[in-house]
């Protein structure tokens, strides 16, 4: 009986899924502006649209995973400019890299342990827990460096920043994010680490009747946040060969939004990273081409806004319409 | 059974029926949910005066015939029939309506609300002016009724599940209908509270309400049912007085065959001591527990809910710290963190709660037949499907689960079918010890017996197996000893021969039993008498109550953080800095009143500073170039515009089905992209409007800004409207159960679509009044200021899941923020610091208020 | 997704292999192009240079484009450089949110073979030709701090509001003030007492300007160097009584405040914003064409306002900014 069900395929699920559909949508804006947009088949263009996604491209990955997991952590932006700010300071010290960056990467872990802590121990709502460390985080970095900024930075640290691997147009600052996302792909999708994550998200109770040790891996998702931010700091300084309290101000609801856009649930236990991964490229390229096409900051909002809550309306309507043809197939199949 | 009927707003429907007559009826029923035929051609008569048992095994179609009567379902062919009049139920409501009362097997109930609002809301119609002193002295004489002793005012959450199963019924008799539906409401009850319920039965039978009674217990069923109706896979197989069928013949009805023997024998010879328990307690729980368990037995664990024995199973799977006592294992003492621990030494648990506990129902039946096992379905540390299989499929097989694909959710499964998955899944491990709590309830009695099989196979094999049961049958059945708990000690151990029914009862209760026509009942107690251990309720005075209030603490925290500012700068309470202080207080509070009504509703807003920013541009722009539209005229365009996008957001949100966080979200970006478009960056000056328009807020009222006493009208009204009236009280019920709302007929969708109107429409006006206070308007107003909005809702103590919270408690976070704000500056902190201790003031504000109510309920569980 | 990306890049590559990047050193023939990058998108102080900007492009020709982040940062800036140089302007004229985050991205662009002006807010020197200054930096902290000395008699506490605490140009304006009174005999009576920052926000600006007042009894004015700072503080001085009392300065259109500055409670230190946008133009087609480099002594025309010489550092001023007072505050369109 199983065998059989093992094969009778329910096309309808396997192609009409989000992430394809994100995929078609992208490929379809790309394609568009290949052809229709001018200027946006630059290689100048696409690096520096690659560039630009850089941090939120490392940060949205372990949000997804926190999402996942029914957490949410609004003090990503905050942690990033702390530590890019703690960064600034060790080598404002003329501490080398080989020490700075690992001590940079450890503050973040700091700062995610904090969150993990006040969430796990003390069981409060993550968003209201990040909420209040998305201002204690940034308050510490104006603390540590008032109102100055730090731009001395090793050569070797900015030309990172700034080079583009080798004579390919791929900026070195997305490398980060390439050597992660496989990483964290993996231990979602195929690791029993990322069942643990889908079972806490899907049902807190049960996982935690099964042995999993929900507190550890909530902790852990919210210590690889605090690091992967850290990274993305260091990113964002030699990008902008700057570090300083207000570095990224408000990213934490675009790298939101593009995890919400890549199908993953708010109530937990859904999405893929796959799909993610497009919705980061979707939004990148629209705000590509909207720039090109000489359109302003707050009207992209507006576009991204209205992206959003259009496709998920869509995507309910299609579910609805999914679930009837697929009744329908398998009346089919019990009527013979 | 007096009726509500001061404050319901239906008819008197009881007393006007003879005794026999049909009152309810389904004729020819079929009802179909995508391609699964539910119930087909199914008829079924309630009569006044009788109780009508429905029997049948798991997804036979009980459920669905209990919702076409509850006016859940409309039936697709036939139809639904009050005193033979055709009926078209369009919601659970109108059901209600028309008599008809449902006690639910989950409660649909409302852990946030009060035990007395939870027998009432939703049955009084729309009302405007609920008398909360009324309700309380009706649910006191409710609760009475169906013997339930607790205070009425205290939230549904702190009570027992059995206690909450107790409430539902009273909330079902309070509807004083002439058909009242029971569907399993014994399972989570003690034989007592069951007697009880029965007793009242009997008594509405009198009364000639026609009844309808649920269960998989047999005894239950032929002490209270006239008559029996089964249903086979969704078909009516027959009705018959209870007096003429046999329990044989019922179960053959049920099953379409006989089953073999009910309970197999488990004949294996006990083997070597696995588990040595000695003097094992836990606080608040049970004390001074000590047992042995052999390989190869099955040890019974007897009682009445709450009596201690699923407690007892929580420390030995780690998941409670005992308080003392040890817990060896082959010789080895060991100490559990965690279930993790547990499972390293050979323990499974399989819990009583499936649906809650065991299982993710999302998920595949595959990937929850393998959440216990994930380390081993790996190949090179990612996993294998193969190797998932390999592990869960043999279970599966050997429980013969019946399922389409591994990937099908296993929320789809019936009940039976469920536990399969959820027995397959703790089998995978290969435990030594296997717990096995209530593994029967509410399955058909196929799995039923399936199960037992399963039991007596792993005993024999060497598997040392606990199982906690209600049903005394089955635990005299399966049981090789048992040890019987009452009130967290225990009171008896008996070997399979001395067991009896009687005994058990009696170890576990301390009721007198008796025997009536073979069965086991327990003595009516003479329920006046119970009232002498009621802890004396007038003690709890006002004050204490005051004393208990969450808001106490936060005014505490304000006047900690004021006296010393106070002391340091004098001018902290000069009549200045009050009034400025008061004026933004009054903005910040109506805003965040607004978020409060969508909270509560477990929903969130988050574009409502766009909305103020939108609402300000277009009042600001609109005075501006229409000074003769008057002051009223912005503040209305201004409300106008905000109500337009709160409802936008609303019907998104319940029409479209999409998260609240992410319509939001979606929208604030929106609406500030609109904001942006029409202002095209002009702005809006102080001299370009009328001076009116700036008075609006300016002017003072006997020395008392204007805003402020706008503000606290506002939050007033707003209290008002949450507190005393049913769609107010309806608000919470959604946020604090939305399943249960929608059960018991509260239009969720509605309500929640306007309470984002409300929200919006608040915000509205907040951004007129902005405009007015702040005078330069551009397309940038209040940016940002949503999360300080938010920030003043959760300091304010509003749950962020919903449910709960005041308006008191807001405007004490609106206030406690900006006193924050206004105090550092005051004693003349750095500015560069005011960020940092302000998030730290948020995070001490939730932590203590967590830590707080953490005391609380632990306290509330040591007096238990 | 990656192999896509990778995919898409061998696409891109091809497509663009015949296009060849113009060199920094090519000068421009005809009137270009000039993308203007103001701090925010839709700010009234920058649409209204962009007017000025647009009458400039009507008299020679070329065109003035406008585009601008909704975050007044400099990450999202440098989307936005980008993006404007992939557009293939002519020119870049920037007023920069971070005067160093912005730097490697503009000498990015330059390198891709876009010129660069700074206008109202610069960039780090290396990274533009030439900066338009409304006036000079030194200048402005020195009126503001002058104009508050004449409200109060040179004699008092004062405090400033801010804009927020990473403001450049503010930074420098406080520091020079700090400088001038430690040197200067004439403000040895004045006191600040407190450097506090309103965000960019009416609302907390008036909050932090009466919790000032209330921080501080003798505080004798504030001043408020932040666009819509002074206008909000105003307004907060008025409803609470203290207008008058304490004396406010500082930079914003004068337009907004023309009824305090009316009565005398208030003084405002501004230029002509529209004239901003004009100039701007004007010199970044003299840099497109070469004309000018950014050395100092050179001169260009522009139109209508006669001619400007760059002095040192690249700068150019646009002229002396005034004090708005009662007399001349009728000069003021913004």
């Amino acid at each position: 009986m199983s065998a059989n069900s093992e094969l009778s395929p329910d096309f309808v699920t396997r192609f009409a899924n989000w992430d394809n559909f994100l995929a078609v949508l992208t490929i379809a804006v790309i394609a568009y502006a290949f052809l229709a947009v001018p200027n946006f088949a630059s290689a100048f263009n696409i690096s520096q649209a690659i560039a630009g996604i850089s941090e939120r491209a490392l940060i949205v990955l372990p949000m997804v995973l926190l999402i996942i997991a029914r957490e949410i952590d609004l003090s990503v932006a905050s942690i990033l400019a702390l530590t890019s700010v703690i960064f600034g300071l060790l080598i404002d010290e003329d501490a080398p890299l080989l020490l700075a960056v690992p001590i940079t990467l450890i503050a973040g872990g700091v700062c995610g342990a904090f969150n993990g802590i006040l969430v796990t121990r003390l069981g409060l709502p993550s968003l209201v827990v990040t909420l209040g460390t998305m201002a204690l985080f940034r308050g510490i970095a104006y603390i540590l460096l008032g109102s100055d900024s730090i731009n001395d930075f090793p050569e070797s640290f900015l030309d990172f920043g700034i080079d583009t691997l080798g004579s390919s147009p791929l900026p070195l600052t997305i490398l980060p994010f390439l050597l992660l996302a496989p990483i964290f792909a993996i231990a979602l999708q195929k690791m029993p680490l990322g069942r643990r994550i889908y079972a806490i998200g899907g049902s807190p109770d049960a996982a935690r009747y099964s042995g999993i040790r929900l507190a550890r891996t909530v902790f852990g998702l919210f210590v690889t946040s605090g690091v992967v931010c850290a990274a993305a700091g260091m990113v964002y300084a030699a990008r902008l060969a700057n570090a300083r309290a207000n570095n990224a101000l408000g990213i934490e609801l675009d790298v939101i939004t593009i995890a919400l856009l890549g199908g993953i649930s708010v109530f937990g236990g859904r999405g893929r990273l796959t799909g993610v991964l497009w919705a980061l490229l979707l939004v990148a390229t629209i705000r590509n081409v909207l720039g090109l096409l000489q359109i302003g900051g707050d009207a992209q909002g507006t576009v991204i806004g209205l992206l959003l809550i259009v496709s998920l309306l869509a995507s309910n309507a299609a579910e609805r319409v999914f679930a009837s043809v697929r009744t329908r197939y398998f009346k089919v199949k019990t009527g013979e | 059974m007096r009726g509500m009927r001061e404050i319901s707003s239906r008819s008197a429907p009881a007393g006007a029926t003879e005794p026999g007559q049909v009152i309810g009826s389904l004729e020819g029923v079929t009802k179909v949910f995508g391609g699964t035929v539910a119930v087909a051609d199914v008829s079924i008569q309630l009569r006044a005066g009788e109780v009508l048992a429905l029997l049948g095994e798991n997804g036979a179609g009980k459920s669905t015939c209990v919702k076409l009567l509850a006016g859940v379902y409309r039936p697709d062919v036939g139809q639904v029939s009050i005193l033979r009049e055709p009926v078209a139920f369009a919601s659970p409501l109108e059901a209600q309506h028309a008599g008809v009362a449902v006690m639910h097997q989950h409660p649909g109930l409302f852990p946030d609300l009060s035990v007395a609002e939870n027998l009432f809301i939703g049955q009084t119609g729309l009302r405007w002016n609920l008398d909360h002193r009324h309700m309380h002295s009706e649910a006191a004489r409710l609760l009475r009724l169906v013997g339930l002793d607790v205070e009425v005012t205290v939230p549904l959450g702190r009570l027992r599940t059995s206690e909450q199963q107790l409430v539902e019924i009273a909330r079902a008799l309070s509807l004083d209908a002439r058909v009242l539906i029971m569907d399993e409401p014994t399972a989570a009850l003690s034989q007592r509270e069951v007697e009880r319920l029965f007793s009242v039965v009997d008594n509405l039978r009198t009364q000639g309400v026609a009844m309808m009674f649920v269960g998989h217990r047999m005894d239950e069923i032929y002490r209270v049912a006239d008559r029996i109706a089964v249903l086979r896979d969704g078909r009516h197989v027959g009705t018959e007085i209870a007096a003429d069928l046999s329990r044989e013949r019922a179960v053959q009805m049920m099953v379409g065959r006989a089953l073999d023997g009910l309970y197999p024998r488990n004949n294996a010879s006990p083997g070597n001591v696995v588990l040595d328990v000695k003097g094992l307690s836990c606080e608040g729980s049970f004390s001074d527990v000590s047992f042995q368990l052999r390989a190869g037995e099955i040890l019974g664990f007897g009682g009445l809910v709450g009596s201690g024995r699923t407690e007892i199973a929580r420390v030995l799977f780690g998941i409670d710290q005992p308080t003392s006592g040890t817990i060896t294992i082959d010789g080895k003492a060991m100490h559990f963190a965690s279930p993790k621990d547990a499972m390293d030494s050979g323990i499974a648990y399989v819990s009583e709660d499936r649906i809650g506990q065991s299982l993710v129902m999302d998920f595949p039946i595959l990937t929850n037949a393998s959440l216990t096992v994930l380390d081993r379905a790996t190949r090179g540390g990612l996993m294998s499907r193969e190797r998932e299989l390999g592990i869960a499929k043999p279970f599966l097989d050997r429980l013969r689960l019946r399922f389409k694909s591994f990937d099908q959710p296993v929320g789809s499964l019936s009940g039976g079918n469920q536990q399969k998955v959820v027995l397959a899944k703790w089998l995978a491990t290969t435990p030594r010890i296997l717990i096995l709590d209530e593994p029967t309830q509410g399955i058909d009695v196929q799995t039923k017996s399936d199960v037992h099989a399963m039991m007596t196979d792993l005993a024999s094999k060497g598997m040392a197996i606990i199982l906690i049961s209600s049903e005394l049958p089955e635990l005299l059945g399966m049981a090789d000893r048992m040890i019987v708990l009452r009130e967290g000690v225990v009171t008896a151990k008996f070997d399979r021969d001395e067991a009896t029914q009687e005994k058990v009862i009696g170890a576990a209760t301390d009721a007198i039993v008796r025997k009536v026509d073979g069965e086991i009942v327990v003595k009516p107690v003479v329920h006046q008498n119970e009232r002498v251990d009621v802890p004396d309720t007038a003690t709890k005075t006002t004050w204490r109550k005051l004393v208990a209030r969450r808001e106490l603490g936060l005014f505490a925290a304000i006047a900690a953080i004021v006296t010393p500012i106070s002391i340091l700068n004098m001018r902290m309470l000069s009549g200045a800095n009050l009034s400025a202080l008061a004026m933004d207080a009054g903005l910040l509070m109506i805003v965040a009143v607004a978020q409060m009504l969508v909270v509560i509703t477990r929903n969130i807003d988050l574009s409502v500073a766009a909305i103020i920013g939108l609402a300000a541009y277009g009042a600001a722009s609109t005075m501006h170039l229409h000074p003769e539209a008057g002051v009223a005229g912005g503040v209305a365009l201004a409300c106008a515009i905000g109500f337009a996008a709160g409802f936008l957001n609303g019907l998104i949100v319940t029409y479209g089905r999409v998260p609240a966080i992410v319509v939001t979200l979606g929208t604030m970006s929106i609406f500030r992209g609109i904001n942006s478009l029409w202002a095209g960056g002009t702005q809006v000056s102080a001299d370009q409007v009328p001076q009116a328009w700036l008075d609006m807020t300016a002017t003072n009222i006997i020395g008392i800004p204007a805003v402020l006493l706008i503000a606290i009208a506002t939050l007033l009204i707003v209290a008002y409207f949450l507190r005393k009236t049913s769609i107010g009280r309806e608000l919470f019920a959604i946020g604090s159960n939305p399943a249960g709302a929608s059960l018991i007929g509260i239009p969720s969708r509605g309500r929640i679509l306007m309470a984002f109107s409300a929200a919006g429409l608040l915000a509205g006006f907040d951004g007129a009044l902005w405009a007015s206070r702040y005078a330069t308007v551009d397309a940038r107003v209040a940016y940002g200021f949503e999360l300080t909005v938010i920030a003043a809702v959760v300091v304010g103590g509003i749950a962020v899941r919903g449910g709960s919270g005041t308006v008191l408690g807001v405007a004490a976070g609106a206030l406690m923020l900006l006193i924050i704000n206004n105090g550092l500056t005051l004693v003349r902190v750095d500015p560069l610091w005011l960020q940092g201790v302000y998030g730290l003031v948020i995070l001490a504000a939730i932590g203590i208020d967590a830590l707080v109510a953490r005391r609380a309920a632990s306290k509330r569980k040591g007096v238990r | 997704m990656t192999s896509y990306l990778t995919k898409s890049f061998l696409v891109a590559g091809s497509l663009i292999a015949s296009i060849t990047a113009a060199s920094a050193q090519e000068c421009a023939k005809e009137p270009v192009t000039v993308g203007f990058l103001p701090k925010l998108d839709t700010d009234p102080y920058f649409q209204v240079a962009q007017t000025g900007a647009e009458e400039a492009a009507k008299e020679i020709g070329g065109k003035a484009i406008k585009q601008a982040p909704s975050q007044a940062t400099a990450e999202a800036q440098i989307d936005f450089i980008n993006n404007l140089v992939s557009q293939r302007v002519g020119v870049i004229a920037i007023s920069a949110n971070d005067a160093n985050a912005v730097a490697p991205a503009l000498r990015r662009a330059a390198k891709e073979g876009v010129k660069v002006v700074a206008y109202d807010s610069d960039v780090s020197t290396a990274a533009r030709t030439v900066f338009l200054n409304q006036a000079a930096g030194d200048s402005l902290a020195e009126m503001m701090l002058e104009s508050m000395g004449q409200m109060i008699n040179y004699d008092g506490e004062f405090a400033i509001l801010s804009s927020t605490p990473t403001a450049t140009n503010q930074n420098a304006w406080i520091d020079f003030m700090k400088k001038t009174m430690a040197g200067d005999k004439k403000y040895a009576k004045m006191k600040l007492v407190q450097v506090a920052y309103g965000q960019e926000s009416e609302q907390v600006n008036q909050q932090q300007a009466l919790a000032l007042a209330q921080a501080f009894p003798n505080l004798k004015g504030i001043i408020i160097p932040a666009g819509i700072g002074l206008p909000a503080a105003a307004r907060a001085m008025e409803q609470a009584g203290l207008l008058g009392k304490i004396k406010l300065t500082g930079l914003a259109p004068a337009t907004l405040i023309k009824k305090y500055i009316q009565n005398g409670s208030v003084q405002d230190i501004w230029w002509n914003v529209k004239d901003l946008g004009y100039l701007t133009y004007y010199a970044a087609q003299a840099v497109a064409q070469c004309k000018v480099n950014g050395k100092e002594g050179e001169t260009f025309e522009a139109g209508r306002l006669g001619s400007y010489k760059v002095g040192a550092k690249g700068e150019v001023l646009l002229g002396p900014a005034k004090i708005v007072t009662p007399a001349n505050v009728e000069e003021f369109k913004f």
